[in-house]
């Protein structure tokens, strides 16, 4: 393993295990009516949502079962809760195993995110869901 | 190559590079056929200053990591508001050094 795959396989860890740590934190704060919590630093600064503001309520609704919900809080809470399933557990096992398989689809991904027939549609969905959100008051 | 020219090239493009990456891009460069120039001139590397103004503005949507060709790692942090913001404000101590580990790679690729 070269240093740029430790590199991708140490963030994908951390972001997977800060991923639990924060939906955890978050479900035990609604669990005992605590005041909920703003995680964005654009939302608490400018007031108004990122594009992906609504993710953990999104996860938490799928957590609790409402696909319905989760979808109209913040499609990309979906993405993520998959992403959160698979791919720490995937990364965990190749990096005890000694195997490349999740590097191999994260550089996939990336030189499938660099055409222009992808990136271009990715961020005007993204754009799309962000005024989508705002309109909301996320 | 011609040891002028290389240093010409180091003088010209020292920012662009870890400092203790320096001599491995001059003894690189020193190894490299003449006939090679024009390619390694017309490289264009990405700016570490800029990578950094552009983080501040947009790190929270992984802007900084996109522009530095880290699209993994920009969709990333985009789908977690710059890691909840903690990502962002490490990012912005973490780019410089990455923008420049991102241009000796693309010197290595070009010059293999």
């Amino acid at each position: 393993m070269n240093p740029g795959m430790r590199q991708v396989y140490f963030y994908l860890i951390l972001l997977g295990f800060a991923g639990y740590l924060w939906i955890g934190w978050v479900y035990f704060n609604i669990e005992s009516n605590r005041e909920p919590l703003v995680g964005c630093l654009i939302k608490s600064v400018t007031g108004l949502p990122c594009p992906s503001c609504g993710t953990t309520r999104s996860v938490i609704h799928l957590v609790s079962g409402d696909f319905i919900g989760s979808l109209k809080t913040n499609p990309l809470g979906v993405i993520s809760f998959t992403a959160l399933l698979f791919v720490p557990f995937w990364a965990f096992w190749d990096v005890s195993m000694g195997q490349i398989g999740l590097f191999r689809l994260y550089r996939k991904a990336e030189i499938l995110f660099r055409k222009p027939v992808v990136f271009i549609p990715f961020i005007a969905l993204m754009l799309l869901n962000w005024v989508w959100g705002i309109s909301k008051g996320l | 190559m011609d040891a002028q020219r290389v240093d010409m090239f180091m003088m010209a493009n020292s920012k662009f590079f870890e400092s203790h990456h320096l001599m491995q891009v001059r003894d690189r460069m020193l190894s490299l056929d003449d006939s090679r120039w024009m390619m390694v001139q017309s490289l264009s590397f990405y700016d570490p200053t800029t990578t950094l103004i552009v983080s501040l503005i947009g790190g929270g949507l992984g802007i900084d990591r996109f522009m530095i060709g880290d699209t993994g790692m920009g969709i990333a942090k985009l789908l977690t508001c710059g890691g909840l913001g903690v990502w962002a404000i490490i990012d912005l101590f973490l780019i410089m050094g990455a923008a420049r580990e991102k241009n000796l790679d693309k010197l290595t690729r070009a010059i293999i």
